[in-house]
């Protein structure tokens, strides 16, 4: 979960699991608009947290879950993307 | 990375059946062709069921009061089969149909001066439940007492208020306060409250969802969808609600601690003004509706309830919307609504709301009849007609007799009914404590059983934004503002809290007439 204690807090960061490729985002821009910037295209549907097109598994990160349809057991492990925001740090996703 | 059609194999949806693969081929109805399951956690509503149970926690009217007569009347209330009746002290029955003896149902029974007599062998029950005689032969009084003593008809406390019959189904010990809404649900003086009752051929939830959805007003309710110029009324174009005809700009919140949801809609009236309308959903099942005729032509500050709506479940795939409509010049600013629509499988504002339209619900009867109702739509002798204006009763049932949510798509517009789906399950769930049975109770008890809503309709004076981006930034500003003094105004009650309100939203108009630029 601490892998980010010398970064800057405030940063947020998207990084691949696979690849270890990582992206700084800002509040205000989407986690799905972001990957795209590194060619990553997550499918989309409804783009606001209620169809679970793009639900995404990740392996850690402070997340501000926006979606209405995981339950609080799938928020643990999912994500969507589209609506949901990193709160701080970085976000690992299984990519 | 896993194709696109993988990464849509591996969508689980979290509410529903197992998850169905979307897959985008023309032509490809094929791959689409399964049916899954309904999601039976929001949807069932029988006992012993997550939702039956959560729903037995709540008072629900099961009735109007002119569905009671000199026989009693067969209900079948979240999937039991009840009678209902008035005795002849006055009290209402709501009891289980079939007689605790040996079955018969209760309705082939008689009403006494307290409570009705089976038909077959003559035993009598109260409102309560109680056996109050069983006829036993001359000389076997004793066995008859002691008899009538062992059994208890299945009953649920019930009440009469204004024209409707409430019951409560849930444990008795665990019985909550009848919400008294704003304590007077807001009627103003000289106003009433009027009940009507639809039937729905559907599951309760879709009923529902429409309340939240308000986003097809502009779309199902509107003339240009109407085929070939068969208008029927089912329009807001065509009875004047210029305001509806508006997709308005929804902020939606969950307030009083998830106990329920703000629907905060901006419409813009005109060049200088902007009208927000607030509905309110309460958990589980009922709504509170501002205003459905609002033209915006004058200021108007929080103006209060204009129906006031439970959707009941009558089984899992039929329910009622039930209810009163606040009909009077306090709330009817315009005056157009139509007393002699409003009732039993009928209400005012647009035809098309139950399987009857208005041409045949008042063709041989008048608002007081309780007339049959078409249990199947496609069989109806105006289903063409309701092709060519389909209204709300079409669109609903017709989303199957139980929509299944994991073949839906939901667009970002269908937040509403999402969010209080969410609110639902949490509250079934317990993943929301504040917004289960007994803590809604607990809540109630602390207000005195009257809670204070949000439901609200307000007329600024707000002249448009410069440009579409500044009318958008300010609208959501103005949408998002009225909530805000709405939940400041909790602390308050009656006038006082009226006075702070409207102060409140005097200072938001300023400000957001100072703030962007028009």
């Amino acid at each position: 979960m601490n892998t980010i204690s010398s970064q800057n807090s405030e940063e947020l960061v998207i990084e691949i699991l696979s690849t270890g490729q990582k992206i700084s985002l800002t509040k205000a821009e989407s986690i799905i608009d972001a990957l795209a910037r590194i060619g990553i295209e997550l499918p989309t549907s409804c783009q606001s947290g209620l169809c679970g097109t793009c639900k995404t598994r990740y392996i850690s990160g402070d997340i501000e879950h926006g979606d209405c349809i995981l339950s609080e057991a799938e928020h643990e492990e999912y994500l969507t993307p589209c609506i949901s925001h990193i709160k701080s740090g970085t976000l690992v996703l299984d990519l | 990375m896993t194709s696109k059609q993988e990464q849509a194999e591996k969508k689980v949806s979290a509410s529903a059946g197992p998850a169905t693969p979307k897959k985008l081929v023309p032509y490809g109805g094929y791959y689409t062709n399964k049916v899954p399951g309904h999601d039976p956690e929001l949807t069932e509503v029988g006992p012993g069921t997550p939702m039956g149970e959560y729903m037995r926690g709540f008072w629900h009217p099961v009735c109007m009061s002119i569905e009671l007569t000199d026989t009693p009347k067969f209900l079948t209330i979240l999937g039991e089969e009840l009678v209902a009746f008035r005795d002849g002290s006055g009290h209402v029955g709501v009891l289980h149909a079939h007689c605790v003896h040996r079955g018969a149902s209760l309705e082939y029974g008689q009403i006494q001066e307290h409570g009705i007599k089976c038909c077959y062998h003559g035993m009598v029950f109260d409102v309560d439940g109680t056996c109050l005689n069983a006829p036993f032969p001359k000389g076997e009084e004793a066995e008859a007492k002691k008899y009538a003593c062992s059994i208890q008809q299945g009953a649920y406390k019930a009440f009469e208020r204004n024209g409707l019959v409430f019951a409560y189904m849930g444990a008795p010990d665990q019985e909550p306060p009848f919400p008294e809404w704003e304590s007077d649900f807001t009627v103003a003086p000289g106003d009433e409250l009027v009940p009507y009752s639809n039937f729905q051929h559907c599951n309760w939830l879709q009923v529902q969802d429409n309340a939240a959805d308000n986003f097809h007003t502009a779309e199902l309710h509107s003339a240009k969808n109407v085929v070939g110029g068969h208008f029927q009324g089912t329009t807001f174009d065509e009875v004047g609600s210029p305001t509806m005809e508006v997709h308005p700009d929804m902020q939606f919140v969950p307030i009083h601690g998830g106990r329920g949801l703000a629907c905060s809609g901006a419409r813009r009236v005109d060049n200088s003004k902007l009208f927000i309308r607030v509905q309110h959903q309460v958990l589980p099942n009922l709504s509170l509706h501002a205003y459905t005729s609002e033209d915006g032509s004058d200021k108007k500050l929080f103006s209060r309830f204009h129906i006031i709506r439970w959707t009941v479940p009558v089984d899992d795939i039929n329910s009622k919307m039930i209810g009163w409509r606040v009909m009077g010049p306090g709330i009817d600013t315009r005056g157009i609504g139509q007393k002699e629509l409003v009732g039993y499988e009928s209400i005012d504002f647009l035809d098309g709301q139950v399987a009857l339209r208005r041409a045949e619900r008042f063709a041989n009867h008048t608002i007081k009849d309780i007339v049959e109702i078409p249990a199947d739509h496609r069989a109806r002798a105006n289903y063409k007609m309701a092709q060519y204006a389909p209204g709300d009763y079409e669109a609903i049932i017709s989303q199957r007799p139980i929509a299944i949510h994991a073949l839906e798509n939901p667009t970002k517009f269908d937040a509403g009914p999402y969010l209080f789906r969410k609110m639902l399950r949490d509250a079934v769930r317990g993943s929301n404590p504040a917004a289960s049975a007994q803590a809604f109770s607990e809540w109630l008890k602390e207000l005195n059983g009257a809670p204070n809503s949000y439901c609200s309709g307000t007329v600024f004076e707000l002249p448009i934004g410069a440009t579409t981006e500044e009318e958008v930034l300010q609208r959501r500003f103005v949408a998002k503002g009225v909530i805000a003094i709405i939940t400041e105004s909790e602390q308050y009650k009656g006038k006082e809290r009226t006075d702070f309100v409207k102060q409140k939203m005097e200072e938001l108009e300023q400000t957001a007439k100072a703030q962007f630029k028009h």
